[in-house]
């Protein structure tokens, strides 16, 4: 009863619609100041320094850095102090749009390749090509690319992983029939076309995921120099490709987790399906898995070619590094051959020209695998600061062709248009 | 004859509460059940088949690994201090706000509130940004480089954001209460200090009790501030950032998720069956709807 | 005349004044922080809303309703799909938690014995974290055999015959969205009118008993009308609920596919920090504050009216 003469004459009603407007007369009124010009001068090297590094290493991984990297680095350069900050990689890429926001980046960090012309473009990175010293003859072109943006270079390629082919050796022969790993993609399909049931897998319909399809069977994103996708996502090529995928999906040789509700491959690939394609984390977090019969291939070949999507991280310098000099002898020395060896044993794939035959590479029998496959047959993702944009069409267009049935031909057309206003 | 008929209707009817409270209550435990169940499993990166609803085992294993982690007790400290440190000061700040907008008469006090009221229909997540540049700008004696990545950097936003609603929910129990009792203060010549101190502070213990354990419980659980703000700290981590640490890039020990999670909703659980009898909660009713 | 007017008005700035110096020591403290800390980003807020924010810069470049433009053009409709998800969200959700909370409360409130161990026990969903809550449904509406809804559906129940991939379709996602936010809230609502019923005088309760009004009876005509203003109260704490929806879409369905699950506060998450759009995603707070507020004003003006005019009466 109580509460009933309370609700006379509410409060909200007429109250809150003025202050809302003095407040945004007030906000058109004040200028709140724009932040200050950033991007100190570069100090000298041998005076004493202190920078910040940011990464996403997991436990294995810190566990190298922290035991073996640093002692390295603080015997090589006893004046400069790495603090080394290990962030949750789940909301990284968001921490890092934020510290743009308030100019507290750090010195250094490692991001995902992907994000480098993104962050290129707000003007949160400093070009390495314009510092002194600076070449690029000893990296792999693959990962070293993947820091161009607009004529320079942007940062250093630090690791590289790409996706291999996973494959259940024993579901391959049982129910497969096929007993050598040397098969080819045609063999392959035929041979799971006769099983009446998914036998490869993959989770979702994301440029990561189904980039290596559709490259494999022959699609094209767009032109080399990554300026129009007209012509090429919508190219008769890259029609078949997608319709390949339909036809497999319709045969039931192929599903789409996220689109079937099908087993996750982690999951499955122990007894349903005979193949996936994952990066090479997924044998990381196995120990037996040889005896389980689940080993590391190339990805079989279509038409002769195989294919794939290269991923991995940069190290970059922020531009409101107050210790740029020294944040760049870090990056140089993270791409060093003993470092790059000594995270190796965490299953960091190194960058260097120089170790592509390394013996602690060709006798890993994963290793051997991924390093192969990335100077074989992997490609990098379109360049692009729009990135993410760009992924969203992508997927978009996918869910539309998988899910609502959209005429390929149409959806991708559409794609390309979207896309090359995303390139310009 | 008819008082055994009442009766026997009495307990049937209580036996039909009964079963629908059990029902109810079932079918809102199984989140629970679910993740007690398994945090005793060991899953080794993939799900079980079939799924699990029921403990099939008895095994502590994820806790103990949980409890041993290097970076456990940190965050459990600093979760701990934030939480009580930022509830104790922002309800004492609020209390003097409520009181002042309930019982002092001042131009411009509707005007102020209202603004208030509004913030609170404001989505607030992109003040972030504008809240990070005035913490660094703050270069307090102590803190010559601001309040970035320091704990009273990030409690003074926790404050600062809990005071228009803390004002709000203390300022209609100010306003129930009798007005004689001050009035009697003012003529004895007793300023607004003392009716604050000596009269409204005694008794409105219930409401603030009750706003301090609502209160607590947002704060148990706040991330994503602390992850702006004492995200590069490491010695800064509290339990909201380390579950996000457990969820991992590739794949997730769920046993880990779970039994985390369960230890960071014990202490939560624990206070609401302590103090539950306490809580006033009409005045959160009256709150949002009285002029 | 003269005289006496600037008196006056010297006088009511010195009353003024008085009255603020009283009141400073217990509002300023408050007042400050405020000002500084949510305020102040507010106008912010506003100010990026109507320009161009370079981040890293930090230059802002007017440019008028541009964004507003950008997000009412958008080729995709993301914005009519958030904000129709929003409504959806309130609509289907709203009316589950107050009659839910309702019947809870009415029953806890009659039992003999246990009241306590059911009202804690059904507020528990309340206080554990949304973060916890979304990891345990993530787990629960897995797309494989592997969830719980799934397995229920398929091996358990066999209602349907293939797995539900309930996180990546646009309905099945929203379903899921909804069903968690009934279960999270029906806790809050029951609490909260189980302390209206306790406010019901027991004496009406007794009449009605001496009438020979049975359990239903008595909820209809007691119950019911007396809590009036504690269901206004609800429906509009819910209705503003619903517009602040995110870190349940966030986690489970990441507003896909193609943004048909997606809510304002997610699309203006991903357009400020997964995209740089800091104009175009304070625009959509902007928006979603002045829905809101427009919404809530609708609600007083029409229920107002509606519990003041025939609330005693008992319908």
């Amino acid at each position: 009863m109580k509460l009933k003469n309370q609700m006379k004459g509410l409060y909200l009603t007429k109250a809150i619609l003025i202050p809302m407007c003095a407040l945004i007369l007030v906000a058109a009124l004040t200028g709140c100041g724009a932040k200050g010009g950033s991007g100190q001068p570069a100090a000298a090297l041998d005076a004493s320094a202190e920078i910040t590094f940011w990464h996403t290493y997991g436990d294995a991984e810190n566990d190298v850095f922290t035991n073996e990297v640093l002692p390295l680095w603080s015997t090589a350069y006893p004046n400069i102090k790495v603090n080394p900050v290990r962030q949750d990689s789940g909301q990284f890429h968001q921490m890092v749009v934020t510290s743009f926001g308030t100019g507290q980046s750090p010195d250094v960090a490692r991001i995902d390749i992907v994000n480098t012309a993104p962050y290129a473009k707000q003007g949160g990175l400093l070009a390495l090509s314009d510092l002194e010293g600076f070449s690029t003859s000893q990296y792999l072109d693959g990962p070293l690319s993947t820091n161009f943006y607009q004529g320079k270079y942007y940062g250093l390629p630090l690791d590289t992983n790409c996706k291999a082919a996973v494959i259940n050796t024993f579901v391959l022969k049982d129910e497969l029939g096929i007993d050598n790993t040397d098969f080819t993609m045609e063999e392959f399909i035929i041979a799971a076309g006769k099983r009446g049931q998914y036998s490869l897998n993959v989770s979702g319909v994301g440029d990561w995921d189904m980039y290596p399809y559709f490259w494999l069977f022959g699609g094209v994103l767009t032109d080399e120099n990554f300026t129009t996708a007209t012509g090429y996502l919508n190219g008769e090529q890259s029609v078949a490709a997608i319709e390949k995928l339909q036809e497999l999906h319709d045969k039931k040789v192929f599903t789409i987790r996220d689109i079937d509700g099908s087993i996750d491959a982690w999951d499955g690939i122990n007894s349903d399906y005979a193949m996936f394609f994952e990066g090479p984390w997924f044998f990381g977090a196995y120990e037996e898995k040889e005896s389980a019969g689940i080993i590391a291939k190339t990805i079989p070949t279509y038409n002769g070619k195989s294919a794939s999507v290269v991923g991995g991280e940069n190290i970059v310098v922020f531009t409101t590094s107050t210790q740029q000099a020294a944040a760049y002898e870090f990056a140089k020395f993270m791409t060093s051959e003993e470092v790059q060896l000594a995270m190796l044993k965490s299953g960091q794939l190194p960058i260097l020209k120089s170790l592509v035959n390394h013996s602690d590479i060709t006798s890993d029998p994963v290793w051997s695998v991924y390093m192969q496959q990335l100077s074989t047959g992997a490609s990098a993702r379109i360049p692009s600061p729009n990135h993410s944009e760009i992924g969203q069409v992508w997927s978009d267009t996918m869910n539309n062709i998988f899910v609502d049935g959209k005429d390929v031909k149409t959806a991708l057309s559409e794609a390309a248009a979207q896309i090359d206003s995303l390139l310009k | 004859m008819k008082k055994a008929g009442i009766k026997a209707s009495e307990i049937a009817g209580q036996a039909m509460i009964w079963m629908l409270l059990l029902a109810a209550l079932f079918v809102s435990s199984i989140p629970f059940i679910f993740m007690i169940t398994n945090s005793f499993e060991e899953f080794s990166y993939v799900l079980p088949n079939p799924p699990r609803i029921f403990p099939t085992r008895l095994d502590f294993s994820a806790y103990e690994y949980i409890i041993s982690r290097s970076d456990f007790p940190t965050a459990v400290k600093n979760s701990v201090i934030n939480t009580f440190g930022t509830v104790g000061f922002a309800v004492f700040i609020s209390m003097l706000s409520a009181y002042g907008f309930a019982r002092i008469k001042f131009k411009g006090r509707e005007v102020l509130f209202r603004i208030y009221l509004l913030t609170l229909m404001v989505p607030g997540f992109l003040n972030i940004i504008p809240q990070f540049v005035v913490l660094k700008s703050l270069a307090i004696p102590g803190f010559p480089d601001g309040l970035v990545g320091t704990r009273p950097g990030l409690m003074l936003i926790y404050i600062a954001t809990g005071v228009c609603g803390h004002t709000f929910f203390l300022r209609n129990f100010f306003r129930n209460l009798p007005d004689a009792l001050s009035e009697s203060a003012l003529i004895d010549g007793g300023g607004h200090g003392v009716i604050f101190f000596r009269i409204m502070l005694p008794l409105s213990t219930p409401a603030i009790g009750t706003m301090s354990i609502f209160a607590i419980q947002g704060m148990w659980e706040e991330y994503f501030t602390a992850k702006v703000i004492v995200g590069a700290q490491e010695s800064m981590l509290t339990i909201p950032l380390l579950l996000q640490r457990l969820n991992g890039q590739h794949a997730t020990r769920w046993e880990w998720v779970f039994a985390c999670s369960l230890m960071a909703l014990l202490p939560i659980v624990i206070l609401f069956v302590v103090f539950h009898k306490k809580l006033v909660v009409g005045g959160l009713t009256s709150g949002s709807v009285k002029e | 005349m003269n005289a006496s007017l600037s008196d006056s008005f010297r006088k009511t700035i010195k009353k003024d004044f008085h009255q603020w110096l009283v009141a400073a020591p217990f509002v300023l403290p408050g007042l400050v922080l405020v000002a500084v800390f949510v305020i102040y980003p507010m106008i912010f807020t506003i100010r990026i809303a109507l320009s161009e924010y370079q981040i890293v810069r930090g230059t802002i470049t007017f440019l008028g309703l541009d964004n507003f433009v950008k997000i009412f053009s958008d080729s995709n409709g993301r914005f009519w799909y958030a904000l129709r998800n929003n409504l959806l969200y309130g609509v289907v959700t709203t009316p589950l938690i107050v009659i839910m909370g309702m019947v809870l409360a009415y029953l806890v409130n009659n039992i003999r014995r246990g009241s306590t161990f059911f009202k804690v026990a059904l507020y528990l969903p309340v206080i554990t974290s949304w973060v916890i809550v979304s990891l345990v449904f993530t787990y629960m509406f897995n797309n494989s055999d592997r969830g719980l809804f799934n397995y229920l559906l398929v091996n358990v129940l066999h209602i349907s015959k293939d797995y539900i991939p309930w996180l990546l379709r646009e309905w099945p996602g929203n379903f899921a969205i909804w069903l968690m936010g009934v279960w999270k809230n029906v806790g809050w609502a029951m609490i909260i009118y189980l302390a209206a019923l306790q406010g019901i005088s027991p004496s009406l309760y007794e009449a009605a008993s001496l009438d020979g009004a049975g359990i239903y009876a008595k909820f209809r005509h007691i119950v019911l009308p007396s809590l009036r203003p504690t269901t206004f109260f609800v429906l509009v704490n819910m209705v503003i609920g619903s517009f602040n929806v995110f870190i349940q879409v966030m986690l489970l369905t990441g507003g896909g596919p193609n943004g048909r699950t997606s809510v304002l506060q997610y699309m203006l998450y991903d357009e400020a920090f997964n995209k740089f759009e800091f104009g175009v995603a304070s625009a959509i707070g902007m928006l979603s504050a002045i829905f809101i507020v427009a919404l809530t004003v609708i609600l007083n003006k029409t229920l107002k009216l509606d519990t003041v005019e025939d609330g005693g009466a008992g319908a």
